[in-house]
């Protein structure tokens, strides 16, 4: 099978269940949700805070709080010789599942301020990484770590690499963040809202970065982010997500252009323009509501303002084609689709 | 490093000087000077006063010289290790205080070693597997040993012995080796004696650091950087020792150091029940007979050995954590 834009598939989704269970019942962050990575390809997963987003990321390294267990799905990964793994069959703590951590994905985070052990060298926790990955000894492991800062463009590695992460500014922290990530040549990079700690002139560098990397080292990329502007710069395929399900999915084109989800549509019209007359922002009515008691039917139809009334609180709608690569799931399409 | 070592050690000189003054006048405060004091005991027991030696005294301690100077002269008697005389036991303080200050501190660094040693383990494992049988039995071990003086715990512990396994298990050396010089074969009956002691004198401290490992350590497996080292692939046991373990030791290291003063007056009550020729008890009566110059000698010594232990603490905490070495 290959991916819409007719990659072959690296990373692979289908119908994932997570379910947390604390002392308040049992929470359903990711509910059914399928997405799939091409080879190299770039794919965005876009949604509002809590809808599942990261926990769908931890779920695929199999690093999820330990409350939190996949109660449903499989995630398929191609692996380099071309084989392919079931990642929810592994055991989190098994050989198998720590080479394919870091190794085939590796994954940076949204505070690079908190995701550095604030006691350990920059360079000792880059070579953490490499000595578990490689067969490299600690000098080559040092060695390759000053190369992997210098190719992040961190001035002077060669000193950096044996400074304390509080000496490095935020920017400066998320470029060494990718360079541990891709130091053992990963080939899928999970990007967890990559600059939303950031400062907005340290953001455009960072993307530009992790661009960068990407075409030099053939990478795929999964980029987590609640920020469209990012989406439309960096990702050529989109997946929108409330609750735990992919709602929309399509062409970065596609979706900004056509967007179809009633969803969709509410977080294009929120997005604030430089251009044209000024005028409140649009916003999306209600809450999201909580992952411990997902709406029946179609998650939004709480939120909706083209509930179709019934049918959207009792029915869970399927995923429509809309073109080459488009796909919703909402009544509103189940007669127009092609 | 060696610049903030530096820096710490020029900032004990003017604490140590107030400490000295302060101590000062705790054995100023009694009324009369020890003097009159030691001349009254003499004659009392029948002894000749010798008026030579009197006026040898009293020029050597400076009596009934302006306060300042005999402060001077006491102070510069301490630091060549002469903290005066006991008039309680007729003898030098240093001598009375020094086996005993020995004593004391091996018995406590050893209880701190059993603490550690104990702790560190069941507070990692209670806090790693949290709310498992294990960390409900630590905790409430815990909170026994935390709830329970440890004195009772030592008059429980010798009737144990006395009674079901015929141990006499007061004091530190077994009869034979109580007045003996130290050999060989008395540091090996004083290990022989050791244990209990050291399990008792350990407990409560050993309950803390169990609850507050396991609290830091539930903060610390939280943090981000956790979960940045599991998606580097880390294995799990590694993973806790290296990271959320060392950051978790950052706030119990800082107080680490405060323990030395405990050492030395923390167990007296033990000690008097478990009669352990240590300082606590020594300390005990000095206080009840305002025995001056040995109740001063100790405080200055507390005192000193708070700052110091502070010191070390501040040198450990930078040697772990090094936001505080480059501040």
């Amino acid at each position: 099978m290959v991916t819409a834009k007719g990659l072959p598939w690296i990373l692979r989704v289908n119908d994932l269940y997570v379910e947390f269970w604390t002392h308040d019942g049992v929470a359903r962050p990711v509910n059914g949700l399928t997405l799939q990575v091409g080879k190299g390809q770039s794919v965005g997963v876009v949604g509002e805070s809590g809808c599942g987003k990261s926990v769908t990321a931890l779920s695929v390294l199999r690093i999820l709080p330990k409350a939190a267990r996949i109660s449903g799905g499989k995630i398929e990964l191609q692996l380099r010789d071309g084989s392919t793994r079931d990642l929810t069959q592994l055991s989190t703590n098994s050989n198998e599942m720590r080479r394919i951590r870091g190794g085939e994905i590796a994954m940076i985070f949204q505070e690079p301020m908190t995701a550095f052990s604030p006691v350990h060298t920059i360079g000792n926790q880059l070579c953490e990484a490499i000595l578990l990955h490689t067969d490299c000894d600690e000098k080559e492991a040092k060695e390759r770590s000053v190369e992997s800062l210098r190719s992040v463009g961190i001035p002077e590695p060669h000193v950096r690499i044996d400074e304390y992460p509080f000496q490095f500014s935020g920017g400066m922290r998320q470029r060494a963040m990718i360079a541990m990530a891709l130091v053992c040549n990963p080939r899928i990079l999970i990007a967890d809202e990559p600059t939303t700690a950031l400062d907005v002139t340290v953001q455009a560098q960072v993307l530009q970065l992790i661009k960068q990397m990407q075409s030099q080292i053939g990478l795929a990329l999964y980029l987590i982010t609640h920020d469209l502007g990012v989406i439309a710069q960096m990702v050529d395929y989109v997946y929108v997500m409330y609750l735990g399900c992919i709602v929309e999915e399509g062409g970065v084109d596609d979706i900004f252009e056509t967007p179809l989800h009633p969803y969709t549509r509410d977080l294009m019209r929120s997005i604030p323009t430089v251009s044209g007359e000024r005028k409140p922002l649009s916003t999306i009515g209600g809450v999201v509501p909580n992952a411990y008691s997902i709406p029946s039917g179609c998650s939004f139809h709480t939120r909706c303002k083209d509930m179709q009334g019934e049918v959207c609180r009792s029915e869970r709608p399927a995923p429509r084609r809309f073109g080459e690569s488009h796909r919703v799931s909402c009544v509103l399409y189940e007669d127009a689709a092609r | 490093m060696a610049r903030f070592v530096f820096r710490r050690l020029l900032t004990l000189i003017p604490t140590l000087l107030v400490i000295s003054i302060i101590s000062f006048i705790v054995i100023q405060l009694p009324p009369g000077d020890w003097l009159s004091t030691y001349v009254m005991q003499l004659a009392q027991s029948g002894t000749l006063v010798d008026q030579a030696e009197l006026l040898a005294l009293e020029r050597r301690y400076a009596m009934g010289q302006p306060m300042h100077i005999q402060y001077f002269r006491w102070i510069s008697r301490v630091v060549r290790g002469d903290f005066g005389m006991s008039f309680e036991y007729g003898q030098p303080v240093r001598e009375l205080i020094q086996e005993r200050l020995l004593l004391t501190v091996f018995i406590s660094f050893c209880s701190l070693i059993f603490s550690w040693v104990v702790a560190f383990p069941i507070g990692i494992y209670s806090a790693v597997k949290q709310h498992s049988m294990g960390d409900y039995a630590a905790t409430f071990v815990g909170f026994l040993g935390l709830s329970t003086p440890n004195f009772m715990i030592a008059l429980v512990l010798m009737y144990v012995a006395m009674q079901h396994f015929g141990l006499s298990v007061g004091g530190l050396f077994s009869p034979e080796y109580v007045r003996a010089p130290w050999s060989a074969a008395r540091f090996f009956d004083m290990l022989k004696n050791l244990w209990l002691p050291v399990i008792i004198v350990g407990t409560s401290g050993t309950a803390t650091l169990i609850r507050v490992l396991r609290n830091n350590l539930l903060d610390e497996l939280q943090k981000q950087y956790v979960v940045t080292a599991r998606a580097k692939g880390v294995h799990a046991v590694r993973l806790t020792l290296k990271y959320p373990v060392r950051m978790a030791l950052i706030p119990f290291v800082s107080v680490a150091g405060w323990q030395l003063p405990e050492l030395v007056s923390g167990e007296m009550i033990t000690a008097v029940v478990l009669s352990l020729p240590t300082t606590g008890p020594l300390l005990l009566s000095a206080l009840l007979a305002q025995d001056m110059y040995l109740a001063g000698g100790f405080i200055l010594l507390l005192a000193v050995l708070m700052v110091i232990g502070t010191l070390l603490s501040d040198i450990l905490l930078a040697l772990v954590d090094p936001r505080i070495r480059y501040e």
